[in-house]
């Protein structure tokens, strides 16, 4: 495989495979704190049924 | 809408799962490959990677921020959530195309989710292995999804291929009837994770093969790696790749078929949000998810894999040709294949029962909250109107006509209309300084300010080129095939009939909602 190939593949898998990493790290650090934000912030009564 | 207790997800990442479980299907990992290789493997990357950016990752956030805006003023299916953003009467009309959409997408696909847990289960019992010559593999496919004359799927009685496609439809309305955070989100919760963890089992498969078979010693890892990923011709032949307009036209095509955008499911999803979830992110991560199954697993299983046993001539195909017939010859030459098989059936089953369940629920939720049915009522009716559905799909079997003619004129056709309408009202009705609010509320991601021009200008521009040059390049067969096939035109017939149906359930949910309106002041 010529060297184009090479950066193709390892920029197309690396760039999202590191992608999905870095979105997921950030669902997972931030999923306790916005729970404890909505338990006090959110006063909407549209949401008390859900 | 409803006036018993709403459904909703049980955890954000809960609905990130769901939505990227909707998105990956068949086409994460025998389309998109099989395109790659067809354009030149490298170069396909580029274009397919703009259109991403300019096409999937726009529409994902505007179909997430009008989807949590409808269901803010309470409304959870298509029809309503474009009422409560653009004040017309026909609003709710255009949401038409926000339930047949799914509903018939899932009548065939029901049936081609039966094909891949038919297979699994054949490499379970190790009934698949035919021999190496590709035809036994063509002719039992033929065979099984009975492709010689409509009616023959049935001939073969009560046998794997109906039992299969009858224990598919159980399953998909048991979870469906469990609802959102008891049924699909704890589907998806274990199930995408599962898919992941076979398609990486089969991935350390092809990557250590090596070079298989010693009388074909440039049939070797690296050369399969080069058949997918290589850009033939040097630089040179970068630009002549670049310049061809038809794979600019398939990379957009696969990006957002693959995102299922435009779909009618992800804005029903994200209309189950809470006020102050991070709905940035979670499209965001939800796209993220999609390009990972796509590119990094199917791109580095599916050709790779084909390659090492067949050669350049059998790493292509369409998605069935790639699936059903050539990978299954593979796996029959590889060593512990039928462990291989197995897997690889398995995820494939995973990927399309997420994605059938996704299409089933905006139409539940536009009868429970249109019609005021309960969770049984409602899964009971749509039962009744997808069973007629995909009992034609099952029986005009011949040359796959039926499922053909649904896939091309309410799969392609109406899914452009649908994101074409979306994009529109997320641009011009809704606005990008309402629609950003939304999509801000509770972020932690910031979306780009060049969001707000792209979505106005570059989207619709972009995604009506791709519809005129498509539309150009697929019309006249599709028009013929209406003229001279029955099969072609009762199947569309019947989707037109479902149409109507929806739009007078629309009228009746319109009076309703109406009349509730007046009565609130």
């Amino acid at each position: 495989m010529s060297l184009y190939g090479w950066i193709i593949l390892v920029a197309s898998v690396g760039g999202t495979t590191g992608f999905l990493v870095w979105c997921l790290a950030r669902v997972l650090r931030n999923h306790g704190k916005q729970d404890r934000l909505r338990a006090t912030a959110d006063l909407d009564p549209r949401e008390t049924d859900r | 809408m409803s006036s018993g207790k709403k459904d909703g997800w049980g955890s954000s990442l809960g609905v990130i799962l769901a939505v990227t479980g909707s998105a990956v299907g068949l086409g994460n990992f025998l389309r998109f490959p099989g395109l790659a290789a067809k354009y030149d493997g490298g170069a396909f990357l580029i274009p397919y990677f703009i259109a991403l950016l300019l096409v999937g990752l726009p529409i994902a956030w505007s179909e997430w921020a009008m989807g949590r805006f409808g269901g803010q003023r309470g409304y959870n299916s298509c029809p309503g959530i474009f009422r409560a953003i653009w004040k017309s009467r026909a609003s709710p009309y255009l949401g038409v195309l926000g339930l047949i959409v799914p509903v018939v997408i899932y009548m065939y696909y029901l049936w081609i989710e039966s094909w891949c847990l038919g297979y699994a289960l054949k490499y379970l019992t190790g009934s698949l292995s035919l021999g190496s010559e590709k035809a036994a593999y063509t002719d039992h496919f033929s065979s099984y999804v009975g492709i010689a004359a409509d009616g023959a799927f049935f001939h073969q009685g009560l046998a794997l291929p109906v039992g299969c496609l009858l224990a598919c439809v159980a399953l998909n309305f048991f979870i469906i009837y469990r609802g959102l955070s008891g049924g699909i989100e704890k589907v998806c919760l274990w199930g995408m994770p599962l898919l992941v963890l076979c398609a990486l089992f089969v991935l350390v498969r092809v990557l250590t093969l090596g070079t298989p078979d010693p009388a074909h010693p440039e049939r070797n890892v690296v050369a399969g790696l080069a058949q997918m990923w290589d850009i033939r011709g040097g630089l040179p032949g970068l630009l002549r790749s670049l310049s061809n307009a038809e794979m600019w036209l398939a990379a957009a095509g696969q990006i957002f078929f693959s995102l299922s955008v435009g779909f009618g499911v992800v804005i029903n999803y994200a209309s189950y949000l809470k006020k102050r979830d991070d709905i940035a992110l979670g499209s965001t991560t939800a796209v993220a998810g999609n390009e990972f199954c796509e590119v990094s697993l199917g791109g580095l299983i599916t050709i790779p894999a084909a390659f090492l046993f067949l050669g350049a001539a059998g790493a292509v195909g369409g998605t069935f040709g790639l699936g059903f017939q050539t990978l299954p010859l593979v796996f029959d030459r590889m060593p512990a294949g039928q462990l291989f098989g197995f897997l690889w059936f398995f995820l494939l089953f995973i990927a399309a029962i997420t994605s059938s369940l996704s299409m089933l629920q905006p139409a539940i939720a536009f009868f429970e909250e249109g019609l005021g049915l309960d969770r049984r009522g409602s899964v009971s009716l749509l039962g009744f109107i997808t069973l007629m559905g995909t009992g034609i799909v099952v029986w005009f079997t011949k040359d796959l006509a039926a499922l053909d003619a649904m896939d091309f004129w309410v799969g392609s056709f109406c899914i452009f209309v649908l994101a074409t309408v979306q994009t529109l009202l997320y641009g011009w009705v809704l606005g990008p300084k309402r629609g950003r609010e939304e999509l801000e509320r509770g972020a932690l991601l910031p979306i780009p300010r060049i969001f707000d021009f792209v979505i106005r200008y570059v989207s619709p521009v972009f995604l009506l080129t791709i519809f005129i040059l498509w539309l150009h390049q697929s019309w006249a067969s599709n028009w013929q095939a209406i003229q001279t096939q029955p099969s072609v035109r009762i199947a569309l017939v019947f989707v037109l009939a479902v149409t109507v149906l929806f739009l007078l359930l629309i009228a009746r949910a319109v009076r309703t909602w109406n009349a509730r309106e007046r009565r609130s002041g």
